[in-house]
């Protein structure tokens, strides 16, 4: 007589158990990493949507957006280009309650409320901290306004080594590192140079001609979001800000220090604060011509970041 | 037959490591007017104007004295360089100094005491910003 054996033995079950737990356990670390991936891509997308906001405002007004400093005496500070882009990226209801005539975040006025807002698309997925670092822009009850990870390319500071002298500067702003004139963003597009250098006539505002050195060629925007940068004084401050009081350009920030180096010190240097990031090896940036990019932290500063911040120092670089 | 071919691959793969610019350790101290400066940070930044390029360096001061090699610092990559030095009372505290002053830094590991001239003094609150 034969007997046909049915189902499994407990040992087979248990083999089979145990294969599936060592695969489970191969895949789990992995989607750790996936999660960090995905966050990439969307911080990637976003600074595509930044990048071609900028360009439809762009082609609408005829140049980038000008970061306004109403004033020389009152030195009112405006609103960035951030709050200008707001119609491009869908946000026209959040761009009508703000007032571009009046002071980007004195209390009172209707732009300090701005910083209740936040736009997800001025924020890196990556980075956890989003509110502002300090309480000056508080739109009132005690909350911190809302911050932005991306700021726009005002220019190289330092020397220009095809050239072998220094890149356009503002001596206006010199509290917190002056305003680098030489980028795509910058606040004052009248060049008053640095002391012992011939002023350069400046166009009234930045256009897409005026990027000589090519459009794929020059940054944009990149990411300012590095874990280290809230620690206070901390760098971030509400996303509606443009150039302030004390000389600090909020929206904007000269290159000039290498990736994931200085931070806000409590000194003179808030203009200078290094760009960065929470993804592995390095920072999403934008080139003017809309590509995003994915930066190393070890790029040379000398000669890869600072030529890839100037828009028309004739520099060759290859990263 | 199959060795030669581990090695051909290998051979590739040694291509995909990325040459990155040596950093080097530097420490030292910080004096303003005769006094070690308590906190603050030293950047030391690749001096273009002298066709230096290269990594840049920082280091936090720590009641007096300086270590790239210390937490939150970065080696130095050496040659001509410019030296910024911020020095503050303490964390959030009243700025003391700040300046900027070129310097020739070995390419090695190597110490370097910085002594920042009246000139750099500031004595002031940080604004609010």
């Amino acid at each position: 007589m034969t007997s046909k054996r049915q189902g499994f033995t407990l040992i087979e079950l248990l083999v089979v158990i145990a294969i599936i737990a060592i695969l489970i356990g191969l895949l789990l670390p992995a989607v750790q990493k996936v999660r960090e991936a995905a966050s990439r891509m969307r911080c990637s997308n976003n600074l595509k949507q930044v990048s071609l906001a900028l360009h439809n405002c762009h082609d609408t007004q005829k140049s980038f957006p000008k970061n306004p400093y109403v004033g020389t005496a009152a030195q009112l500070p405006g609103l960035g280009w951030h709050f200008y882009i707001l119609p491009y990226i869908e946000q026209t209801n959040i761009y009508k309650l703000g007032d571009p005539l009046q002071s980007g975040y004195s209390a009172g006025t209707p732009n300090v409320v701005l910083g209740n807002q936040m736009v997800s698309t001025f924020l890196c997925p990556s980075s956890t901290n989003i509110e502002s670092s300090s309480a000056i822009d508080s739109p009132g009850g005690g909350r911190l306004a809302k911050t932005t990870h991306y700021y726009g390319n005002a220019g190289p500071k330092g020397t220009n080594l095809t050239l072998n002298q220094l890149y356009p500067v503002n001596t206006a702003g010199a509290g917190q590192g002056g305003l680098a004139a030489g980028g795509i963003l910058p606040f004052m597009v009248t060049v008053v140079n640095q002391a012992g250098m011939t002023p350069i006539p400046a166009p009234s505002s930045i256009t897409l001609n005026d990027i000589k050195d090519g459009s794929s060629n020059t940054l944009l925007v990149f990411e300012m979001s590095w874990i280290g940068l809230e620690v206070a004084p901390g760098s971030f401050r509400a996303w509606q800000r443009g150039f302030g009081w004390n000389n600090d350009s909020n929206c904007s920030k000269n290159v000039t220090n290498a990736m994931r180096t200085v931070k806000y010190n409590g000194g003179g240097n808030y203009n200078d604060i290094s760009m960065g990031s929470n993804h592995t090896g390095g920072c999403n940036v934008s080139m003017a011509d809309c590509s995003v990019r994915f930066l190393r932290d070890s790029i040379d500063l000398n000669r890869v970041l600072l030529p890839m911040a100037s828009r028309d120092g004739g520099e060759v670089f290859s990263d | 037959m199959r060795a030669s071919f581990l090695f051909f691959a290998l051979g590739f793969l040694a291509g995909c490591a990325e040459k990155e610019s040596a950093r080097f350790r530097l420490t030292g101290t910080v004096t303003f007017d005769g006094k070690p400066v308590p906190f603050g940070d030293v950047l030391f930044t690749p001096d273009g104007s002298k066709g230096n390029s290269g990594p840049q360096g920082i280091a936090h001061i720590r009641d007096g004295k300086y270590d790239t090699g210390a937490l939150d610092g970065k080696g130095v990559g050496g040659g001509p360089t410019v030296v910024r030095v911020t020095g503050l009372t303490g964390p959030n505290g009243k700025l003391i100094c700040e300046f900027e002053m070129p310097a020739d830094l070995p390419k090695g590991e190597g110490k370097h005491d910085i002594v920042v001239p009246k000139g750099g003094a500031k004595g002031q609150k940080g604004p609010d910003i």
